[in-house]
């Protein structure tokens, strides 16, 4: 059932959407609808138990999206973002115990709207606070099978012991720690300047970061990167703040470079996490990569969470994608025996409609 | 606040970071996050543009946008329902289409002058005015009614014109296109 805020969306875009149409048409009005389907086939091996499960491909989630925006004089643009994700059985939320989640969970991700002139662009309601995805700079092409949020895929199975559940799970023992994520936000983003602009964004109970991204294309190569500074102001009593990076690179040859760097200040554990990715686009169609990420002291204190990927990509047309991957969770205990690792296989599409 | 960030040697590092990529003189692209993302792109059903136009203030109707609507017009059935919808939603209004494709085109233009006047010194320079002979050629080749668009047809006709016409294939041809006619004439003698 679609919550409130869900409903005085559904309200505000249909005033939006009668306000642009009767904009005349002189002034550049456009409004336009759509989203993707991503589903996914997972076999997931816990050491004990083996089974296969039919998901939604966190990654990129099964989601619609509405936009529109308006031209006025003197560069002045004013644009909206509504988009929701629909996901029936989720990726990162089915396990041994609860192989079909109940219902179909429908989540808000954006409902903002946007000022913009060459000052830059102001943002105002739900959407990606500044440092959002400062840790998930990617020219791979593999993303929608692996990338350095780890726990999108089995990220709820339980570690097993001997058969027994250790009480951890993949999610729980590992992050990329992507800053503040998507909150209800005032966000501002400079002009690009030299390839570079920064961000600024502030959330409710004293939640801001700062963020700076470049992306250049050197002729031998293209790079994007970013890096951020997040704080929880007094969201959380333990958790303080987040310093969040990462960097690629494409050479024109499809060979690619991506490394991740994020932690977070945390009482006592100052949890951390360091990714790669080397990746291979060919043939125009075809995209390969292999990844290793490690979280440590996030579950507890000198814990190891650490995951190697392989992934393939196959896009036949430019809206369809096929994907692979196969994924190892291993977790390494500072306190006792170290659980058996989970072996995932995931395989599946995604569709742009 | 900040107080783990080993600031002297970020700094630094971010620093020389900066310094060596404005050096560098890269040209800024337009970096679209993937991870976590809605693939960017076309859509099986929203065509070219990734987006199902509802309304867009340029052609006064819901249809697809110009780059649809120009995909269209050149294959497919799909293309062919667009155009005829787009057709519908401007019939009221050519003359507007057309003034304002004046000025889409004039926009163009202007977006593209700077590379127009590089092709036009190219054109004179020894190398560009041998190239552009070519290409005259060829356009000549694709105007003619045994003309294609092909261009690997149109080198093969260029190899064939080179050959000659005493060549002993070129003699055979002559000779098969008489035998052509010859068969001609009999259907027509039958008739």
């Amino acid at each position: 059932m679609m919550n409130k805020k869900i409903q005085k969306g559904f309200v505000l875009l249909a005033i939006i959407a009668a306000a642009m149409l009767a904009v005349p048409p002189a002034q550049a009005v456009d409004f336009g609808i759509s989203g993707q389907i991503n589903r996914a086939m997972m076999y997931v091996d816990d050491g004990h138990t083996g089974k296969w499960f039919f998901v939604d491909n966190e990654n990129s989630s099964t989601r619609f999206r509405f936009t529109g925006s308006n031209d006025f004089e003197n560069s002045w643009k004013v644009g909206i973002v509504w988009e929701v994700e629909m996901q029936s059985n989720a990726s990162n939320e089915v396990s041994m115990t609860e192989t079909d989640t109940s219902g179909i969970t429908f989540r808000e991700r954006k409902m903002e709207f946007w000022v913009g002139q060459k000052y830059g662009k102001v943002w105002l309601g739900q959407g990606d606070m500044a440092s959002n995805s400062t840790s998930e700079v990617d020219l791979s092409g593999t993303t929608v099978a692996a990338y350095s949020s780890l726990a999108d895929i089995a990220g709820d199975f339980e570690f097993q012991d001997n058969g027994a559940g250790i009480n951890v799970t993949v999610g729980g023992s590992r992050s990329n720690f992507d800053g503040l994520s998507r909150q209800d936000r005032v966000r501002y983003d400079t002009p690009t300047f030299a390839g570079f602009y920064g961000s600024t964004s502030v959330a409710s109970q004293s939640r801001w970061d700062l963020a700076l991204r470049y992306a250049g294309d050197f002729g031998w190569g293209k790079l994007a990167a970013a890096a951020a500074y997040a704080d929880y102001g007094t969201s959380n009593d333990t958790q303080d703040g987040i310093i969040s990076s990462s960097a690629s690179l494409l050479l024109p040859m499809g060979l690619n470079f991506t490394v991740s760097y994020a932690k977070r200040d945390q009482d006592d554990t100052d949890p951390w996490n360091l990714f790669g990715k080397l990746g291979y686009q060919f043939l125009e169609k075809h995209a390969a990569s292999i990844q290793y990420g490690r979280t440590e002291n996030l579950s507890a204190k000198d814990d190891k969470g650490d995951t190697f990927s392989l992934a393939y990509v196959f896009s036949p047309w430019k809206s369809v994608e096929f994907y692979a991957n196969y994924t190892v969770h291993m977790l390494d205990r500072d306190e006792g025996s170290d659980p058996d690792d989970i072996n995932v296989g995931f395989f599946g599409g995604r569709v742009k409609f | 606040m900040l107080k783990f960030m080993p600031l002297s040697w970020m700094t630094l590092l971010i620093g020389l970071a900066l310094v060596a990529i404005l050096g560098c003189n890269a040209k800024p692209f337009d970096y679209q996050p993937t991870a976590g993302e809605m693939k960017e792109g076309p859509g099986v059903l929203s065509g070219e543009d990734g987006e199902l136009t509802v309304y867009d203030s340029k052609k006064g109707g819901a249809f697809p946008k110009d780059a649809d609507a120009q995909e269209a017009g050149a294959s497919g059935d799909k293309t062919a329902q667009t155009t005829a919808a787009a057709g519908t939603a401007t019939a009221g209004s050519q003359g507007k289409a057309g003034e304002f494709q004046d000025f889409q085109e004039f926009q163009q233009w202007q977006q593209e002058k700077e590379q127009f006047h590089q092709y036009q010194q190219w054109k004179k320079s020894t190398a560009g005015s041998a190239d552009f002979k070519e290409f005259q050629e060829y356009q000549q080749w694709q105007k003619s009614a045994k003309g294609s668009s092909d261009f690997k047809d149109f080198r093969e006709y260029q190899q064939w014109k080179k050959s000659g016409k005493s060549s002993a294939d070129y003699k055979e041809f002559t000779e098969w296109r008489e035998f052509k006619s010859y068969q001609e004439w009999k259907k027509s003698q039958k008739k």
